[in-house]
């Protein structure tokens, strides 16, 4: 199975999102932006041009920004017709997991996402309360 | 027992985090760094990062030896983080139970960066660091560079 991975996004964050994930994971050679809206060709041709190179043993998975927003309805389009993974409302934590999994599917997704969810953290509040994700283990309870 | 001996002078980071501990299925973490276990900020930024599913000690190089001998540590697969290698030389004195140290990302930060040999990717060295790791190597165990799991494993044994 081929993997070829799609970041689909409103301007320069698609590309943003590459390289960071270029800087985390090293992991980028079969990733594919489109910075829509960001200069000139309506993301429709774009898009178009990337879908119609895809093979049917490939193994597609697109991210998006917005659900709402009009790359993510263009890409819904496809989805009658082709076979892939369409996910929206990305970020950076989400990507590197799915980015690093060696095999995805429904429910390796799903569970990233309800992974990444948690990546979104007010950070002033979690010092405040001691609440700590991930908190510091004593001796003794490390060693339990 | 010690899965991976990390070598890293930013201690827990991105890199870290992402990767390294999904990789090894580890679900504990010992930092041995002597400055970090004196600064409470540190510490919980440190611990704040590593997810909660994981078990992070922070403490001094001494303690962390402590750690890692004792008979409960045996059969729990860890990644212990150090910042600079004479740490690891402390540790790898007393523990011998390592199956890998990499030597990950060192000599960028420190002071002198530029006068320092370029080894491989993120490790830099002067001559005292080199010596440092040739005396890591003369234990036998396996040492190593390797800045991401992408990367491949670079061999520091002849250096």
């Amino acid at each position: 199975m081929n993997r070829k991975i799609l970041i689909a996004t409103h301007g320069m964050l698609a590309s943003g999102f590459k390289d960071s994930l270029n800087i985390i994971t090293g992991k980028i050679d079969n990733i594919t932006v489109i910075n829509a809206f960001s200069k000139e060709q309506n993301p429709k041709k774009t898009i178009q041009q990337f879908m119609e190179q895809i093979n049917k043993d490939d193994e597609l998975i697109v991210f998006t920004d917005l659900m709402g927003g009009s790359v993510n309805q263009m890409l819904m389009k496809y989805l009658e017709e082709y076979e892939f993974h369409l996910i929206t409302g990305i970020n950076l934590g989400l990507l590197c997991q799915l980015v690093l999994s060696e095999t995805i599917t429904s429910k390796t997704i799903i569970d990233a996402i309800d992974e990444a969810r948690l990546d979104i953290r007010y950070v002033n509040e979690e010092i405040e309360h001691q609440s700590l994700k991930g908190s510091q283990s004593s001796m003794a309870d490390f060693l339990l | 027992m010690i899965v991976n001996l990390r070598v890293d002078e930013r201690l827990i980071h991105g890199q870290v985090v992402t990767n390294w501990l999904k990789y090894l299925g580890v679900k504990y973490v010992v930092v041995a760094n002597d400055r970090a276990a004196k600064d409470e900020i540190q510490k919980m930024s440190l611990s704040m990062a590593v997810p909660s599913s994981i078990k992070c000690l922070i403490v001094d190089v001494d303690t962390a030896i402590e750690v890692l001998g004792d008979s409960r540590s045996k059969d729990k697969k860890m990644m212990v983080i150090c910042g600079n290698l004479t740490d690891v030389i402390r540790i790898t004195d007393k523990i011998k139970d390592i199956e890998e140290i990499n030597i990950a990302n060192y000599g960028n930060l420190a002071d002198g960066a530029m006068d320092r040999k370029i080894i491989n990717k993120a490790l830099r060295c002067n001559e005292e660091e080199m010596q440092y790791i040739r005396e890591i190597t003369k234990t036998g165990l396996t040492v190593i560079n390797q800045p991401l799991p992408a990367n491949p494993k670079k061999s520091l044994k002849n250096l």
